[in-house]
């Protein structure tokens, strides 16, 4: 019967209970869409910055990360690849070996980071060998072909085009003086200056043998199709890191700085959110409050009737919880909808584009929607609003029959 | 001659006269820049022919190189490598401001930018620059008598040598020790924020090409543990009339041979 009232009570003022639930609706929505939107903008982010170069995770020698000697190499075990590669949502394993060294051209040199890199799998890892503008990538990892490619900032210091000799010059894993002479085969111009401005590849095996390294690497890179499932795999790539005494580096470790920005954004965002709740929850205790205080005297009558306030206080609960479920619903719904259709349109900035590349961002931003995303922002505003129904509540209780029934 | 005049009377200051200093303190850089100029014209003579070994050790690898050295003047400088046999006949020459190698893995002269020469010497903690003693220190620097002292029979001087402002140098300042018969005991390397980043202390004197002569130096990195290189000079001689074709580029790539000739031997500077 207490349902049955508070269901007629609600629709008494049909035109407040839908403005309610069109507050809770649209706050709600908003609570879904903009979250989703820094979600889907963080993921891309990271995957993009990810695909650069570092990939997912990496294998290391311990203290490599911080301490990137060539001496901290590892050597690979027969198993070590097999077991990384049955490991769900690894995708790629490439190999890498990674030293500074001295380039030189006829009459200039420059320092330039020199990579091992195996050719096939590469391109899985890094942004590279896509991005090839003169020449073509490393075709295999052999050591006898006297391959490299150069970054397009690099090349032009160095006044090397495609098809001459460049020279090398470094140290050895053994202390010994690490040279060679390379054609560039290769010209990469990816839009990230340090990179084309400071890295040179070449075949893993040259590397091996110019730097005296045995058959040493530095860096395993592991990949997958997305971040998300592939994070899910972090704890067995680390047990077999574990299993080779190694380790294994989460995109956090990789990237440290992309982690802190991330929670930075996520921080300046937050106080959006929470005045919003607080708008809605205010606005919603208002008219709340004003259903009850303008029945003052209705429940004047029906406490003098006998009716006891906790049914009374019932009542207004069910009525709130109709108005919190209405709006909800058209909430999520309105707010699934539009996340869902920019998440297959994109929302694009073709303003920003060169702002965005910076970041490692593309051009279209597009909405990540998830169980998260999309029940957090809704409840957190029902929440509230249950809680602000307490003080209504609490004048029900407070009422003498009499003086209620007399109330204007 | 005059060297030596100015030598005498540099003691004579510094031995009577100690007071003066905080009292004219305008006389103090000339005698401290004096003093290192002195130095490094000791060390590297006229000319100078050496035979040095390097070791430079790490904490789980040692590894030592041997090494022929010629120095004409203080820009001149030609190195090849004897030992181990993986770096057998890589060279450098330098003349002036220009840096070029050797390598016979390649059979090829490469020229080395300049920055190369404040940089790690081939893996070890020497740079360059350390090694040859060029004329940097007395030219780009500012120095300051600090402390004398007597140790054994020597008067040993500490001065501090502070980078001009212009000056192309990446150290904040050194600290560098010196014997009144022109050896460096010491030199210390601070940075910008005046930490101690590289120490290097001369472990043993003794007589070579004819004088005393630091035979090992030692450089420890201050920064990693147990990071050193250490030089022995193992042949020294010095004042030798060289071929004019020695530093040379043609001679780089193709060196001839070269002994010491036997007359000179103990030469007295």
């Amino acid at each position: 019967m207490i349902l049955e009232l508070a269901w007629r009570n609600s629709w008494r003022q049909p035109r407040r209970t839908i403005l309610s639930s069109l507050a809770i609706a649209f706050t709600s929505a908003f609570l879904i869409f903009m979250p989703s939107l820094q979600n889907g903008s963080y993921i891309s982010m990271v995957e993009n910055t990810l695909r650069l170069f570092d990939g997912y995770a990496e294998i290391q020698q311990p203290g490599y990360r911080d301490n990137p000697e060539i001496r901290n190499s590892l050597t690979i075990p027969d198993s070590l690849i097999s077991d990384l590669k049955n490991i769900q949502h690894v995708d790629t394993v490439s190999q890498r070996a990674i030293s500074f060294a001295l380039l030189a051209s006829d009459q200039r040199s420059f320092g330039a980071q020199i990579v091992g890199v195996q050719s096939d799998s590469e391109a899985l890892v890094s942004i590279i060998p896509n991005n090839i503008k003169q020449g073509r990538f490393l075709l295999t990892d052999n050591s006898n072909t006297d391959e490299i490619v150069l970054g397009s900032v690099l090349a032009k210091n160095l006044k090397a085009s495609v098809g001459e000799k460049v020279t090398l010059l470094g140290n050895g894993r053994n202390g010994s003086l690490a040279a060679d002479s390379l054609t560039v085969v290769g010209i990469f111009s990816t839009g990230i200056s340090a990179m084309d401005r400071l890295m040179a590849e070449i075949p893993l095996q040259r590397f091996q043998q110019t730097f005296s390294m045995n058959q040493h690497v530095h860096s395993i890179v592991l990949s997958g199709k997305d971040i998300s499932s592939f994070q899910q795999s972090m704890k067995p790539i680390r047990d077999v890191a574990i299993k080779y005494k190694l380790a294994a580096l989460d995109w956090q470790q990789l990237q440290p700085g992309l982690m802190k920005g991330i929670l930075l954004d996520i921080s300046t965002s937050l106080p959006l959110y929470i005045a919003m709740v607080l708008v809605v929850t205010f606005s919603l205790l208002n008219s709340v409050l004003m259903s009850v205080l303008e029945r003052t005297r209705e429940f004047g009558v029906l406490l003098s009737l006998g009716m006891r306030p906790s049914n009374i206080a019932k009542m207004i609960w069910i009525e709130t919880i109709i108005l919190i479920i209405f709006g909800l619903l058209m909430g999520i719904a309105l707010g699934y909808a539009l996340t869902e259709y920019y998440a297959h349109v994109g929302i694009h900035f073709e303003e920003a584009q060169e702002i965005f590349s910076e970041y490692g961002l593309p051009n279209a931003m597009y909405p990540q929607l998830n169980w998260f995303t999309l029940l957090i922002g809704p409840s957190i505003i029902g929440l509230s609003i249950l809680v602000s129904t307490i003080f209504p509540v609490v004048r029900i209780y407070k009422m003498q029959p009499v003086p209620a029934m007399r109330a204007v | 001659m005059i060297k030596t005049v100015t030598h005498c009377l540099f003691i004579f200051i510094v031995l009577f006269n100690t007071n003066s200093f905080s009292e004219t303190p305008s006389t103090q850089p000339d005698i401290a820049a004096t003093l290192v100029k002195n130095a490094m014209d000791y060390w590297r003579s006229k000319t100078s022919y050496t035979e040095v070994s390097m070791t430079v050790h790490r904490p789980d690898w040692q590894r030592t190189m041997s090494m022929r050295s010629w120095t004409r003047g203080s820009n001149d400088a030609l190195i090849i490598f004897t030992s181990p046999a993986a770096d057998a006949g890589n060279s450098t020459l330098k003349l002036d401001q220009s840096m070029w190698m050797f390598t016979p893995k390649l059979n090829q002269v490469i020229k080395l930018p300049a920055s190369m020469m404040t940089q790690s010497w081939m893996g070890s903690d020497f740079s360059y620059n350390d090694l040859s003693r060029s004329d940097q220190i007395v030219n780009h620097y500012t120095h300051r008598l600090i402390n004398t002292e007597k140790v054994d029979k020597h008067t040993v001087y500490t001065i501090e040598s502070i980078p001009n402002a212009d000056a192309p140098i990446v150290w904040g300042k050194e600290e560098i020790k010196i014997r009144d018969d022109y050896i460096m005991l010491e030199e210390k390397f601070y940075d910008q924020d005046m930490q101690l980043i590289k120490h290097m202390i001369t472990t043993k004197i003794g007589p070579l090409g004819g004088r005393e002569f630091p035979l090992v130096m030692r450089m420890s990195n201050i920064e990693k543990d147990d990071h050193w290189t250490e030089i022995k000079n193992d042949t020294a001689h010095f004042d030798l009339e060289f071929p004019k074709a020695l530093f040379t580029l043609s001679n780089l790539r193709n060196p001839r041979r070269w002994t010491v000739p036997s007359t000179n031997n103990t030469s007295v500077p």
